[in-house]
């Protein structure tokens, strides 16, 4: 028993000077951390400035912030930066380089974000998600987020095994979590099932307003007839959607419900009242005549 | 504000807005959120709670903040309930330090301690009253609308913005002061005798 008790006692102090210089040593890096940021506090008030009244190109500023701080964060800033003012080769070539130095999740999601957006290359934000995951970046959720908003557009990935991926997280930003039950909420809305797909937006709307939330309200109770409820819930989602999108989501959601003659009214009216319809999923790019065109506009506006 | 009333609050600031915010983080990751967990925001290491504009803004218009802890409604099984008790975390933590430095005020400790216990007194029963007004993105904002039957708990981030603007405006031009000088007096009383 003695014998035990020492070397327990050994043991546990070899441990706690291992600890206390790693605690030491991860404390000195967060605070140099913290002074870089707080040297660089002045220039983020001055871009917050130059933000709202646009006074000049942000991307001096951004560069400025990133040399002062040297965090991902700062970078992938400078990344879409780049991309909006110098183009998105300028910026995939800066992408490569400083993800080559120091591979960070955010780097990889900004040049994705950019090659999704900017460029409409689905295919290309796809392979900065595989590098992400191939260079073993520990952190991973804006990566899950593209990876979950490429779903719409590529096949090759599963977008319910993606969902559930994210939902079986409790880790995750509100907002990822949000978009992955808006997700599965029209899968569901898909497979008719009208009844689990409400449930989702009720609990959304418990927490939040939501504009797409409420358009799924709007299908489920359409199908359950009780068309009241359902007008009340599509007018409130009217104000939070972009008005394209809105009517994109109206037309498939008469699609969703069986009914595709009033999808066909729909389109009718609003090309006669000259609104624009977005293409929001295959299902309305076929009706509209367009299959093959589908771009996943509706990305873009993701509430 | 000058150097050394900065210096001063310091040490009341520090430790009033570490413990806030890892209140908030440690109260989220019990009721099933670990997002700030992830972010490491469960710690007592100043460093991973202090804003660095905020540690700024204290020697310009004599106020600072903490990073926001972030948390993912969505974690909780009970949204408006676990929100209120993660919100509420902070400034009762405040409050907590805040009678406990009073207390140590009262045993009449030594010069420097006492220094101390009086900035981390005054700093954070402050800090709890003004972290309870209604405007984003203080607590209050988030505690109201758990409390009061048919809202919504979460806040855009386009209204906690513009609401920022107000709030910077307010303590610039002295209104938050108005709500704040009352309960400064109030605490002044509650002092020990010199």
């Amino acid at each position: 028993m003695i014998i035990r008790r020492e070397r327990r006692q050994i043991h546990f102090g070899t441990e706690t000077i291992v600890w206390t210089f790693r605690g030491l040593r991860r404390s000195i890096r967060l605070m140099l951390m913290f002074i870089r940021q707080f040297i660089a506090a002045p220039l983020r008030v001055l871009a917050w400035v130059n933000g709202i009244l646009k006074l000049s190109d942000p991307l001096p500023l951004a560069k400025a912030i990133w040399f002062l701080t040297a965090s991902a964060a700062d970078g992938s800033s400078v990344i879409v930066f780049t991309a909006s003012t110098e183009g998105v080769d300028v910026a995939r070539s800066m992408a490569e380089d400083i993800f080559s130095k120091k591979p960070d999740e955010s780097i990889a999601a900004a040049i994705g974000w950019v090659e999704l957006l900017r460029a409409n290359n689905p295919q290309g934000a796809a392979e900065w998600v595989q590098r992400s995951r191939s260079a073993g970046c520990a952190d991973d959720c804006s990566i899950l987020h593209l990876e979950l908003l490429l779903t719409d557009q590529l096949d090759g990935i599963n977008r319910l095994e993606v969902i559930e991926r994210i939902l079986s997280r409790n880790d995750l930003p509100g907002h990822i979590t949000r978009d992955a039950l808006l997700g599965k909420a029209r899968i569901l809305l898909e497979e008719r099932r009208f009844g689990d797909a409400e449930a989702i937006a009720k609990r959304i709307l418990a927490i939040e307003e939501n504009g797409t939330a409420g358009w799924v309200m709007w299908v489920a109770r359409t199908a359950a007839g009780d068309t009241d409820n359902a007008r009340a819930h599509i007018v409130a989602a009217q104000g939070k959607i972009r008005p394209d999108v809105f009517w994109g989501l109206v037309v498939l959601g008469w699609l969703y419900i069986g009914d595709r003659q009033a999808a066909m009214d729909v389109l009718k009216d609003c090309r006669q009242k000259d609104r624009q319809v977005a293409i929001v999923d295959r299902k309305v790019a076929e009706l509209v005549g367009m299959s093959g065109q589908y771009s996943g506009d509706e990305t873009e506006t993701r509430q | 504000m000058n150097i050394e009333t900065a210096l001063m609050l310091l040490p009341g600031l520090v430790i009033g807005l570490t413990f806030h915010e890892a209140a908030h983080a440690i109260t989220a990751k019990w009721l099933g959120d670990r997002t700030a967990e992830k972010m490491g925001r469960v710690s007592l290491n100043p460093f991973r709670h202090l804003s660095p504009l905020g540690t700024l803004a204290l020697f310009f218009i004599g106020f600072g903040w903490g990073k926001p802890v972030i948390v993912n409604l969505y974690n909780f099984k009970k949204p408006k309930l676990y929100y209120l008790l993660s919100s509420l975390a902070g400034p009762v933590m405040n409050l907590i330090l805040s009678a406990v430095a009073l207390g140590v005020l009262y045993l009449r400790p030594p010069d420097l301690i006492a220094w101390i216990c009086m900035s981390v007194f005054m700093i954070n029963a402050l800090l709890a009253v003004f972290n309870l007004l209604p405007v984003p993105p203080l607590d209050g904002s988030k505690i109201w609308p758990c409390l009061i039957p048919g809202m919504r708990p979460a806040v855009s981030d386009k209204w906690t913005r513009i609401w920022m603007i107000v709030l910077i405006l307010c303590l610039f031009t002295g209104v938050i002061d108005r709500i704040l000088g009352p309960v400064f007096g109030a605490l002044y009383s509650l002092l020990p005798a010199v």
